[in-house]
């Protein structure tokens, strides 16, 4: 086998028990009865698991489809002509912001929002932008002057050299930090449940409230596991895009 | 232009008292020249006197500090940019193909921006493909990156072409090649050039790459414009010690590449291959050429010192075979004569017939030298 077949097999079956997991009752039983044969508890019975990962998807969905919007508009404004007075104050902002502890941010979040579902989204909203800022910077600014310069000199306008060779040439650096925007928004949102905002994190609080390590890991694996395939699904969507490094093969 | 954008022909390029400066760096002063109607003036001179910069004033990535550039008459500022640019071909060094796109939407780039249909696109681009030398069944669908140095080179070109514009600017377009291609891609744009007879600026560092491709020379040294006229001129008459210099002591072997062998040779006594040889008839040669039926050249009979009368056929020396083509320059012409024995050179046409002959006082006629 390929290692490439292998990856595949692997995270076809990571999927499969990630399914089983989360929608077969019988089959997470026996998963965490084997790791957990003293616990008596082992389901958590006041939420379904697969009502939590809905509430968890739906945060982590709004926020970060928010952040790409909103960051690749920022991105891309600090890029243009008029715009290049602020690209050295949204790059530190964005560096300075992504120190900053992600329990930090929902603390300043609430008090203005409230608890629950909406302080969440905005910190993960926040957090998520981040990335895409960052990254939809670097791809642009990565992209040969020489080759807009050329785009510029065939008489494309401004909004052309964008659209035809900016944006296609730095696709796969953008979507590289929306997948990051995503993937930490889905281990991050877990603290949402903190402020009663629903989502995975709840069976884990839950857990750690009882000292309940069956909850604390189902919740984990659950995050774990999307935070994997959704990884794997923006890998395959990184391979639509142009690719400097790589010889493109007819 | 005119209303219909870049359908429109214009041609004459002129600069006029054009400055540029870069903040306290001056990288044009003073600078005036004419681009005249189809012809090629090549920007010549050491790195960062201002060849690139004049250029680009021309397509306006760039504008003027003082003075106009103007194309037919109109001061290009008068262009709205981009529609000014669909209508001046731009040819830079390889990075300038766009790396995501085929060899076919890189053709198609401007005629796209000017709203063509896909299909004229396509076609189009299957013409420049053959008409610069490359299949365009193999090539249509590569990728920049899928190419040699020359194709990509080729490509540039083609794009340039695309939309038909009466203008080209190139900036080094061949630079990134190595020496050989570069003569074949030389060649290929001098014989494209006379089919399309654009006004071409051209820039480059390679003197020899001039005197082959340029109509006028624009010799250029900080900024300023040193010396204007035909490589001939400029090779034959250098304007000062610059000059001189620039264009190096073997100048007037340089200026051998301007002439082409048709417009100097001379006739050449030849006869048949089965018929007799009398030198007494060729008292004044020291060679006879040797053809066949169809006064295709065979070969040479030198002299050497011989006064009888023999077969054609054995005199010659079919050793002697070399010769230069109707079109080749008369720097060719020398070289084949120093590779002979004979003291010239048999000239023949493209089916390989004898048509004439180059010898050393052709070779003299076409250098200036003064009386002593
Ligand atoms: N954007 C710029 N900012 C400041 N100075 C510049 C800029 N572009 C060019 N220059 C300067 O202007 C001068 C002319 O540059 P230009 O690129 O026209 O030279 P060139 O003749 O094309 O040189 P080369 O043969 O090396 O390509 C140089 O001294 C260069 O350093
Ligand atoms: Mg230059």
């Amino acid at each position: 086998m390929t290692s490439r077949a292998i990856r595949t097999t692997f995270q076809i079956v990571l999927l499969l028990f990630l399914l089983l997991f989360v929608y077969m009752l019988d089959f997470r039983l026996g998963v965490l009865r084997l790791l957990f044969p003293a616990q008596r508890e082992l389901i958590y019975q006041r939420v379904t698991l697969p009502t939590l990962v809905i509430q968890h998807m739906r945060m982590v969905a709004i926020s970060s489809a928010g952040a790409t919007v909103v960051g690749l508009f920022i991105g891309v404004a600090v890029t243009r002509p008029a715009g290049r007075d602020f690209l050295p104050l949204a790059r530190d902002l964005s560096s300075f912001a992504q120190t900053f502890p992600p329990a930090a941010v929902l603390a300043l979040a609430f008090p203005v929002l409230g608890f629950g579902f909406q302080p969440t989204v905005a910190a993960l909203f926040v957090f998520g932008l981040l990335p895409v800022i960052n990254n939809t910077i670097s791809g642009i600014e990565s992209v040969d002057s020489r080759i807009v310069e050329a785009s510029v000199g065939q008489g494309m306008t401004q909004r052309q050299v964008l659209f035809r060779t900016e944006l296609p040439l730095s696709a796969r650096v953008i979507v590289a930090g929306i997948r990051t925007s995503v993937i930490i928004n889905i281990g991050t949102a877990t603290i949402g449940s903190t402020i009663g905002a629903g989502g995975l994190g709840t069976v884990i609080i839950a857990g750690l409230v009882r000292n309940n390590t069956a909850f604390v890991l189902t919740g984990a694996i659950t995050a774990a596991g999307i935070a994997f395939v959704v990884d794997w699904v923006f890998g395959r969507i990184e391979t639509l895009f142009y690719d400097p490094r790589e010889r493109v093969t007819t | 232009m005119g209303g219909t954008g870049a359908e429109a022909r214009y041609s004459v390029i002129e600069f006029e008292n054009v400055s540029k400066h870069y903040g306290s760096t001056v990288a044009l002063d003073d600078v005036s020249f004419t681009v005249p109607d189809g012809t090629v003036s090549v920007l010549i001179g050491p790195s960062g006197c201002g060849k690139s910069t004049s250029l680009k004033l021309v397509n306006r990535l760039l504008e003027p500090t003082d003075g106009y550039v103007r194309v037919d008459g109109t001061p290009v500022r008068e262009f709205p940019p981009q529609i000014l640019r669909r209508g001046i071909g731009y040819v830079i060094q390889s990075v300038g193909l766009l790396p995501h796109m085929t060899v076919e939407e890189n053709i198609g780039l401007v005629p796209k921006l000017l709203g063509r249909h896909k299909r004229d696109r396509s076609r189009r681009a299957g013409e420049l493909l053959d008409l610069i030398g490359l299949s365009p069944d193999e090539y249509r669908n590569k990728y920049p990156i899928q190419l040699s140095g020359g194709e990509a080179q080729r490509v540039g070109v083609a794009r340039a072409l695309a939309a038909d514009p009466p203008i080209l600017l190139m900036d080094e377009p061949f630079g990134a090649v190595d020496p050989l291609n570069r003569e074949t891609l030389q060649q290929e744009f001098i014989s494209i050039q006379r089919k399309l007879r654009k006004t071409v600026i051209f820039v480059t560092h390679d003197l020899d790459e001039a005197v082959r491709v340029a109509d006028r020379i624009v010799l250029m040294r900080d900024g300023k414009v040193v010396q204007t006229g035909a490589p001939e001129e400029i090779l034959g008459a250098p304007a000062n010690d610059f000059v001189r210099e620039f264009v190096g002591s073997d100048r007037a072997l340089k200026r051998l590449a301007r002439f082409i062998v048709g417009d100097f040779m001379i006739d050449a006594p030849s006869v048949d291959r089965g018929a007799r040889l009398d030198w007494n008839e060729y008292r004044d040669f020291e060679v006879v050429y040797v053809t066949d039926d169809h006064r295709r050249l065979l070969g040479a009979a030198p002299r050497n010192g011989r006064a009888e009368v023999s077969s054609a056929g054995d005199a010659m020396d079919d050793a002697l075979v070399g010769a230069v083509s109707l079109g080749s320059t008369l720097r060719d012409a020398l070289a084949e004569i120093l590779n002979t024995e004979l003291a010239e050179t048999p000239v023949v046409d493209e089916h390989g017939h004898l048509v004439g002959r180059i010898t050393m006082t052709e070779i003299y006629s076409a250098t200036p030298r003064r009386i002593v």
